[in-house]
């Protein structure tokens, strides 16, 4: 198995668990997915991009709708915000979501267990629904973890 | 009751280890968004201890929270520190143990788990 399907399978089980057992917003998470290999991938209007560089290399996102980033971020805090404030602070929700779920799964992978390096950068925050294409001589993996009425869009290319 | 200081250069996450802190019955006194801040808001709040997120951007030379940990000893050699991080970085969590931390919490932070390293603290 190459290691970028590795990663989406792992990120994918890790994310479940995280909405169940962390966020508590995992009644609603359907725990059937499958890897894609894709030409472009529509994003939602909050994703998160993560870079990998060393023996792994690529570019790991996650997306989600602003109501989804919304209900994460008030997660986060046990519901003790404003509604206003909640806003402004659910893109660093998916980023922080994206960065923990990522961080827990790296020692799992293959590569590292066999004494391989990777460097993982902070987490860059979009806003905005935006396609993107794979590049020539790339490759492009997604996973559609279905959450309510939409979709949780986990990705990795290269 | 003890007085925590919260560092993260996340704002949800201050907010949401704030939550856990105040529910377990802690005060938290102050909080930091990097290295370098925690630095002056652990002279000025001269907290019990510290939860200190490791990889945070550097800033006037602090480069992350294993450089905090050092600067911090330097002003109460006694400080006690966990470490948060969301990666099993075996090598900085090392370093940061030997530059005087007292421990270490993967993320998701675990209220249980963040109880039981701060009874480990013996305040």
């Amino acid at each position: 198995m190459s290691y970028h399907i590795e990663i989406l399978e792992k990120l994918s089980r890790r994310t479940i668990d995280y909405f169940k057992q962390d966020l508590d917003l995992g009644d609603v998470i359907d725990d059937k997915y499958e890897v894609l290999e894709v030409n472009n991938i529509s994003y939602h209007d909050r994703t998160v991009f993560i870079s990998l560089n060393g023996d792994i290399k690529g570019t790991v996102g996650m997306s989600v709708t602003n109501q989804l980033s919304f209900d994460i971020a008030k997660a986060f805090v046990f519901g003790e915000m404003e509604d206003e404030e909640l806003l402004e602070l659910a893109s660093e929700s998916v980023s922080e979501v994206l960065n923990v779920t990522l961080g827990n799964i790296l020692n799992e992978l293959n590569v590292i267990k066999n004494g391989g390096k990777v460097d993982i950068s902070t987490p860059l925050p979009m806003k905005g629904s935006m396609n993107i294409k794979r590049k020539p001589n790339g490759q492009m993996f997604v996973v559609n973890l279905k959450h309510k009425d939409s979709v949780i869009i986990l990705s990795y290319f290269i | 009751m003890a007085k925590a200081l919260v560092v993260d250069d996340s704002k949800i996450m201050r907010v949401n280890v704030r939550r856990m802190l105040e529910k377990l019955g802690h005060e938290v006194v102050g909080e930091a968004a990097n290295g370098h801040e925690s630095i002056s808001e652990f002279e000025k709040t001269n907290p019990d201890f510290v939860t200190m997120d490791i990889t945070m951007p550097e800033v006037n030379g602090v480069r992350d929270g294993i450089d905090a940990v050092e600067e911090i000893r330097k002003i109460n050699s006694k400080a006690k520190i966990i470490m948060v991080t969301s990666h099993g970085e075996q090598d900085k969590v090392i370093r940061a143990i030997k530059n005087g931390a007292s421990g270490y919490l993967l993320k998701p932070i675990k209220e249980d788990e963040l109880k039981t390293k701060i009874e480990k603290l013996k305040l």
